[in-house]
């Protein structure tokens, strides 16, 4: 009697190790609350959230989210400094962990530090320069553009190397129908960030380093042409004239005429449109660049797929072999046959739900001489979101699979020796199958971005909303807006209403 | 009875990491010299500020032509101000420590006379008033004796990072250059340089 209560004991002694050892519920389960926290403005509430990650593999995932919620709350320094943190942190995880990377062949993905993805980390120095140019500090802001523009560099690179991870992932289904290679292909596209450019040519500008604002708008020029047709933003309707106000100034005529050939349609309108304002004017009046962000960027959600060992699948080969056998049962459609099966396989992948802004721009004015203007978006996260994981998915998918088939063998071994240990292998599988659904949950979908030169004063800005079709979807009044002569005044605010709910 | 190699994996892939932490001990405090080099990160620290401060203004004193022309015309040491250094990197750097050091180094020199800041002279400025008021007239300072700085030191801390895979290099450029206050001539313009190369692992345990 004793000795069959003992594996059981066992059993039951070990079952919240190996619960823990998953990662018990996954990431964007266990913080389901956070976003509407965010959205009705309860910032503590949403920190004490976050204090479940501040240690453990997701704590650059706990410095991220706490420097945006405390950016939203106003504490600008603060949220700086939890930006910081992250930046440092993402620093000394560039050295992986082995043993992380071991475990996580048994175990899940969640038992390896969260690595930030590039479009993610590309965020921190535009939240980190708008939190400067707030705390009146703006050579610090200067100097979160001086740092997007190395960031770019360094993660256009990292890029790549998902992109050539991923089609290498992919391997020999890639050649089949070609799907995670083009996703590859189009992240690639997407290597230099065209809003973070136009962002850092604005911060140069401002602080009247010329040259460098050329170039970043140049560049941001270019990576908006590049990227139009994967991101669902447009060529801003400002950065022809920008490009030609600083190019003047600069005597750049060699340059500027080359990018009126090469973007004709974008040039010929500044040049047989208004005058340009004369740098007297531009110094008497000011500008407010207001950059509203909207919605949530997709987040991931586990999914639960069960794929079929058949009984004369071969064995023999090595389980990274049998594992890429396998990618095609998972995809719809596949039939088993005539074929017998002798298993399924219990799979947990991570699924990329779209947050879709029901907002898709908005109309600011700034009382009756002040002028309007229009938000346009200059900046689509949830596109970059999307981008990302479907270069990813490919290498995820794999590695799952091969996973799923280690603790399938395993049990099957652990079944020879005795019940117990069965049972324990098959506990152990089914609690560490969980799908890593870890991601900035915080940043917002869409950025759009309205300009308003003004005379100099305080203003009270008036925005209002549009949704996808162009109708009117509320409004909100910005106060105490202040404009100085020849400067910019930088502000943005996070729009996050839910959508007006069906008659 | 047969062994599950399986298990014993799983043992070993997840108690090795604990045990490694459980190696390292808990907050130690270390006291150390401040002239002691240090390099963590291998970004902008007080070693590189020292180290350029001092490099610079060795150089502006020591066998330059603007100090010697300066002597023979006024015949006594030149008042210098030490203006606005610019932080043009990509790293947030306190640059008050920078021109704190360039003012130590100018000081322990000997050869020049240091003037306060703007920043400064407004709060001993107050103090003098106070003085009018509240000191005895034997110890009270007077108003309009100040020193005007003949020469203004202007600069800017450049950086050209690069990175490529495991190893970043860090090259800090600091400019500076010595304005005649009188007639805006530049009189003398040196820089400093520090390299810096970091290297990462790829992996650890």
């Amino acid at each position: 009697m004793l000795r069959r209560t003992r594996p059981a004991v066992c059993v039951l002694c070990i079952l919240p190790v190996l619960a823990m050892l998953g990662g018990c519920s996954n990431y964007s389960a266990r913080l389901a609350n956070l976003r509407p926290d965010l959205a009705a403005g309860k910032y503590d509430e949403a920190l004490t959230l976050l204090e479940g990650t501040r240690k453990g593999k997701d704590e650059l995932l706990y410095h991220l989210e706490r420097g945006l919620v405390l950016h939203y709350a106003d504490r600008w320094q603060e949220s700086n400094d939890e930006f910081q943190a992250g930046e440092e942190l993402a620093e000394d995880l560039y050295t992986r962990s082995i043993s992380q990377a071991v475990f996580s062949l048994m175990t899940s993905d969640n038992t390896i530090s969260y690595r930030a993805t590039p479009f993610e980390m590309a965020m921190i120095p535009y939240y980190r320069a708008l939190n400067y140019a707030y705390l009146g500090e703006k050579t610090e802001a200067l100097v979160e553009a001086r740092k997007a523009s190395f960031y770019l560099q360094q993660y256009t690179d990292q890029a790549l190397q998902l992109a050539e991870q991923a089609a290498a992932a992919d391997g020999a289904q890639a050649a089949e129908d070609g799907a995670d290679a083009a996703a590859a292909a189009d992240l690639e596209q997407l290597r230099n960030n065209a809003f973070l450019q136009y962002f850092s040519g604005l911060l140069y500008e401002w602080d009247g380093e010329l040259n460098d604002a050329f170039i970043s708008y140049r560049q941001a020029l270019q990576a908006y042409r590049t990227t139009s047709s994967q991101l669902a933003v447009e060529t801003p309707p400002w950065l022809a004239e920008d490009l030609l106000r600083t190019g003047r100034r600069l005597g750049f005529r060699e340059e500027l005429e080359q990018l009126a050939q090469a973007y004709p349609d974008l040039f010929a309108a500044e040049e047989g449109g208004d005058a340009p304002r004369s740098s007297r004017q531009e110094d008497e009046s000011g500008e407010v660049v207001l950059l509203l962000e909207l919605g949530f960027v997709p987040h991931k959600v586990q999914r639960e797929l069960n794929v079929p060992i058949l009984k004369d699948d071969d064995r023999s080969v090595a389980v990274d072999d049998w594992a890429e056998s396998l990618v095609l049962r998972t995809r719809p459609g596949w039939s088993a046959g005539d074929k017998e099966i002798e298993y399924w396989l219990r799979l947990a992948l991570p699924e990329l739900v779209s947050d879709c802004p029901w907002l898709r721009g908005a109309r600011v004015t700034a009382g009756v001489v002040g002028g309007n203007a229009l938000a346009v978006p200059v900046e689509d996260l949830g596109g970059r979101a999307r981008l990302t994981f479907e270069a990813a998915y490919g290498k995820i998918l794999l590695k799952t699979l091969a996973r799923a088939l280690t603790k399938y063998l395993a049990k099957q071994k652990a079944d020879d020796v005795g019940w117990a240990t069965g049972a324990l292998a098959n506990i152990f599988g089914a609690a560490t199958e969980t799908a890593d659904t870890r991601s900035w949950l915080t940043l917002p979908n869409l950025i759009t971005m309205a300009r308003l030169r003004l005379a100099p004063g305080t203003y009270d800005l008036r925005v209002e909303l549009v949704d996808p079709d162009g109708a009117p979807a509320g409004s909100r009044t910005i106060h105490d807006v202040t404009v100085q002569p020849g400067s910019r005044t930088f502000i943005s605010r996070r729009i996050l209403d839910t959508p007006p709910s069906e008659p | 009875m047969r062994r599950n190699p399986y298990l014993g994996l799983v043992l070993v892939a997840g108690l090795v990491p604990w045990l490694l932490a459980g190696c390292s001990s808990s907050k130690v405090v270390t006291r150390t010299d401040p002239e002691e080099q240090i390099d963590l990160s291998g970004n902008w620290n007080d070693s590189d500020s020292r180290q350029m401060a001092g490099a610079l203004v060795d150089d502006m004193l020591n066998g330059t032509a603007w100090l010697e022309t300066h002597l023979e015309r006024a015949g006594s040491r030149p008042a210098v101000i030490v203006g606005e250094i610019k932080n043009r990197t990509n790293e947030h750097i306190p640059m008050k420590t920078l021109v704190a050091d360039l003012e130590k180094s100018f000081i322990n020199s000997g050869r020049v006379k240091l003037v306060a800041s703007a920043e400064e002279r407004e709060g001993v400025r107050e103090e003098r008033a106070d003085q009018q008021q509240f000191s005895s007239p034997e110890s009270m300072k007077r108003w309009g004796r100040e020193l005007g700085a003949d020469y203004m030191l202007l600069g800017e801390l450049n950086t050209i990072p690069d990175r490529e895979g495991d190893v970043s290099l860090k090259y800090y450029q600091l400019d500076c250059y010595l304005v005649n206050l009188e007639d805006n001539t530049k009189v003398w313009v040196g820089d400093d340089r520090i390299k810096k190369v970091v290297s990462r692992g790829k992996y650890k345990p």
